[in-house]
């Protein structure tokens, strides 16, 4: 691939998109192992460089409560009712579980990523 | 916040119903906090606009409420392409049925123009039907395919034997087949009440001679096994030995009818004291028909002939076959 070709933003953002919503899940189990409601949860992802749009994080909320990785209560603040959530008992295992998930696939990239960099694909390169 | 309320309203319209108020009241908490945050970073009340942006960035009505919702698609990306499929034939056949009946109407009641406008604002409906009943099916296929377990339940052993390039039937070719056999059978049918179809305007002159009543019925027989035939290819676009082994003895019993007819040596008759116009020879124009009916059947003789060879060589040299072994992957 020759590396002075323009990229493609639309279709950068459409890969960057996927990408970052195959994280999502994990991100939102971990920042919920503290309470949070929707709102303040959304500022905490884009506070760590996770901007989420309120139209997939907060039917993701529910999705992840009716799977059961999640719980919520309404409960009163500041003289507003808020829904607030926390992980599940079953959603600090399934995170873990996820955890481990992704740190085997970071490894695998790493894996991949250097031996591109040291053999087959630089023989690829000078070969065509 | 009036413009909050009205954009919560337009959410919960579009909301499952049994989650609508939950949802509605959790939606509205978290844009009440965006907003409130946003006027103390600005140090004053939002203006409209500002809060009609921040409504207008959480997304439209429609789109937020879908979200919620499980299922979001009628027809998936699985059946999707199997879908367009069945439009598309389902559409042909429509118009196949209508150009059919449009036909036969128009050669008996000899309206053509009037006919063939019926026809054309029929279609329209026709075809929408059809759009329908395969929407219906379909979904109903997608929303019960998960507990089918379509994906894990399949054989590769019962997948269709690879095709031949020689041995495919164009599909375009099997429908105009089907649609002149079909218009064949319908007109054999109507001829019993209807001889003017064979003759036109000489049938008050002529008519055709007995042995057509022999072969009345094998012709028939043959022209609804065209049919029959055409239809199966058109399903079903790959010769197989059995197949051409029927369309020769279809080519045979055609064959056979000739032959029987050119042993009858007459097949017009002049009516009985019926007359010709101006100074014509009867005689004369009746043996120019009956010559010319004679070319005609020799030549299908020898075409019906010329056909049986061909159909019986596809049929001994196609491995399409349910016997034909499947090829080795190595080649051994």
């Amino acid at each position: 691939m020759a590396h002075g070709s323009p990229i493609d933003t639309a279709l950068f953002d459409n890969l960057r998109l996927e990408l970052r919503r195959g994280c999502l899940t994990v991100a939102v189990l971990a920042a919920l192992r503290s309470e949070q409601y929707g709102y303040t949860l959304r500022k905490l992802l884009a506070e760590h460089g996770l901007v989420v749009d309120e139209g997939t994080l907060y039917p993701l909320l529910r999705r992840l409560e009716t799977q059961g990785l999640l719980v919520s209560e309404w409960r009163e603040e500041a003289k507003r009712n808020k829904r607030f959530y926390r992980l599940s008992d079953v959603g600090q295992g399934m995170l873990s579980l996820l955890l481990v998930e992704w740190r085997s696939l970071d490894e695998s990239l790493d894996g991949i990523l250097s031996e591109a960099d040291d053999g087959p694909a630089r023989k690829i390169s000078t070969g065509s | 916040m009036d413009l909050l309320e009205r954009y919560l309203q337009a959410v919960k319209f579009f909301l499952p119903r049994r989650q609508q108020d939950d949802i509605v009241r959790e939606l509205s908490e978290n844009l009440v906090s965006q907003m409130e945050d946003r006027e103390e970073a600005l140090g004053r009340p939002l203006t409209e606009d500002e809060q009609a942006d921040i409504l207008r960035r959480h997304g439209h009505p429609m789109l937020v409420a879908g979200r919620y919702r499980s299922h979001q698609q009628l027809i998936g990306p699985v059946f999707f392409p199997i879908y367009v499929l069945a439009l598309k034939m389902g559409v042909g056949v429509a118009l196949l049925v209508t150009a059919i009946v449009t036909m036969i109407t128009t050669i008996v009641s000899g309206e053509p123009i009037r006919q063939i406008v019926e026809a054309c604002l029929a279609l329209p409906g026709r075809a929408l039907l059809v759009f329908a009943w395969t929407t219906i099916g379909f979904a109903i296929l997608d929303f019960a395919q998960a507990r089918l377990n379509l994906p894990r339940s399949w054989d590769p052993r019962r997948l269709p034997k690879v095709v031949r390039h020689e041995d495919r039937i164009s599909r375009t070719r099997s429908v105009c087949e089907l649609l002149v056999a079909t218009a064949c059978t319908m007109w054999l049918l109507l001829l019993p009440w209807a001889p003017f179809l064979v003759l036109g305007p000489a049938a008050a002159i002529f008519e055709p001679a007995p042995i057509w009543r022999l072969v009345y019925l094998p012709i028939l027989v043959l022209a609804v096994s065209g049919v029959v035939l055409s239809a199966v290819n058109f399903t079903r676009p790959y010769w197989t030995p059995a197949r051409s082994l029927m369309r020769a003895a279809a080519h045979a019993g055609t064959f056979l009818v000739s032959a029987v007819l050119l042993r009858a040596g007459e097949w017009v008759v002049a009516r009985a004291g019926a007359t010709l116009p101006g100074d014509a020879n009867m005689e004369q124009v009746v043996g120019i028909i009956n010559t010319g009916i004679q070319i005609g059947l020799i030549a299908t003789c020898i075409v019906s002939l010329v056909e049986i060879v061909r159909e019986v060589r596809r049929a001994t040299s196609s491995p399409s076959s349910d016997s034909a072994p499947a090829p080795h992957v190595n080649g051994a």
